[in-house]
C-alpha cells in the first residue's frame, strides 16, 4: 500500500438506437449511453482499462445472426461468437475484448453470414 | 483498472476514484448445474473461489458489497429450450438502466448465454442480485457470477 495508481470508475455503456448495416464489412456501433456507478455521464468520455462486449441482434433472413466483435475501433481482435439457430432473435456475441487507451469505447464487428441483421439493447461494453 | 480520460488531464479526474483503498479484489461465483428458480426469485450463485478478506457475502444469491466499488458481471443461462429474461437489482430495486439479461431458445437443448453488467458505488450494506422472469426454470452450471472492484474500507 505504499504505492496505489490511480483507480478509475468502472463504466457500462450501451447501444441506444437499433442498428443495421447492408452489408458484410466491418462495422461500429455506437454507444451512447455511459454509466457509472454515479450516474450517467456527461457526454462521451475517453476511457482507459480493459473492456468486454457483449451483442444482440435480430436475423434480417434465413441465417442466425453471428457477430464477431470488439468494443473499441483501434485496438484489439475479434473476439467470440456465438450463433443463435432458430427463430428471429438472440444474443450472437459473448464477449468481445480488447484495451481502450484514452478513447470513446465502440463495438466493431462482422457480420458471419447475412448483412442486413439489426443489432439491438442489451448490446453493450464494459471498461474496467 | 479503467479510468476517464488521461491522467494529465485535471478536468476529468474527478470521475475517477482518489481514495484511499483497503486492497482490489476478484470474486467469482457459480451457479449448481439443473439449478430451478422460480419467478421472481434471485439466482443462487455461491462464492466459488476468490482472495481472502474481501469482505463480500451471499445469502440465497443476494451479494452483500463491503464499502467501495465495485463491478458485477453476470451471466445466466437455462437447460431448457426456452427464451428467458433476468434484471439486476441493487437494494431490492430494478436497475432499468443497466442492460436485462435476455436468453433465447437455441434450438438445442439450452438457451444461449446471456450476460449483463452493473457498475456499484457500496455504503457497505448494498446488496445486489440477479431476478429471474421466467416461471419454474431450471439453469444450468454455465452461469456465473464475477465481481471485481476496490474496498475503501
Amino acid at each position: 500500500m505504499t504505492y496505489q495508481r490511480n483507480t478509475g470508475p468502472f463504466i457500462v455503456n450501451k447501444l441506444v438506437t437499433s442498428t443495421s448495416f447492408p452489408n458484410l464489412n466491418f462495422n461500429t456501433l455506437t454507444l451512447t449511453d455511459y454509466r457509472t456507478s454515479a450516474g450517467v455521464f456527461p457526454g462521451k468520455p475517453a476511457l482507459n482499462g480493459l473492456a468486454f462486449s457483449a451483442v444482440t441482434a435480430t436475423r434480417s433472413g434465413s441465417q442466425p445472426p453471428i457477430g464477431m466483435h470488439r468494443p473499441s475501433n483501434v485496438s484489439g481482435t475479434y473476439a467470440a461468437d456465438l450463433a443463435r439457430y432458430g427463430v428471429g432473435r438472440g444474443s450472437c456475441g459473448k464477449l468481445g475484448v480488447s484495451i481502450v487507451e484514452n478513447e470513446n469505447p465502440v463495438i466493431s464487428y462482422r457480420v458471419g453470414y447475412q448483412a442486413g441483421d439489426t443489432y439491438v439493447s442489451p448490446t453493450y461494453s464494459v471498461v474496467i | 483498472m479503467g479510468q476517464i480520460g488521461l491522467s494529465s488531464k485535471g478536468f476529468v479526474m474527478t470521475y475517477n476514484i482518489r481514495e484511499a483503498t483497503t486492497g482490489t479484489f476478484a470474486v467469482g461465483f457459480v451457479l449448481a448445474d439443473g439449478t430451478s428458480i422460480s419467478s421472481g426469485s434471485a439466482v443462487p450463485y455461491t462464492i466459488e473461489d476468490g482472495t481472502s478478506g474481501h469482505g463480500i457475502t451471499v445469502s440465497s444469491g443476494v451479494v452483500t458489497l463491503p464499502a467501495g466499488e465495485w463491478i458485477c458481471l453476470f451471466s445466466l443461462e437455462t437447460v431448457q429450450n426456452s427464451d428467458h429474461t433476468a434484471d439486476i437489482y441493487v437494494d431490492s430495486s430494478i436497475a432499468s438502466n443497466f442492460p436485462q439479461i435476455k436468453g433465447f431458445n437455441s434450438g438445442g437443448a439450452q438457451s444461449d448465454l446471456n450476460t449483463t453488467a452493473i457498475p456499484i458505488r457500496s455504503t457497505g450494506s448494498t446488496t445486489v442480485e440477479l431476478r429471474v422472469n421466467a416461471s419454474a426454470s431450471t439453469y444450468s452450471a454455465a452461469s456465473d457470477l464475477v465481481i471485481y472492484g476496490v474496498r475503501t474500507s
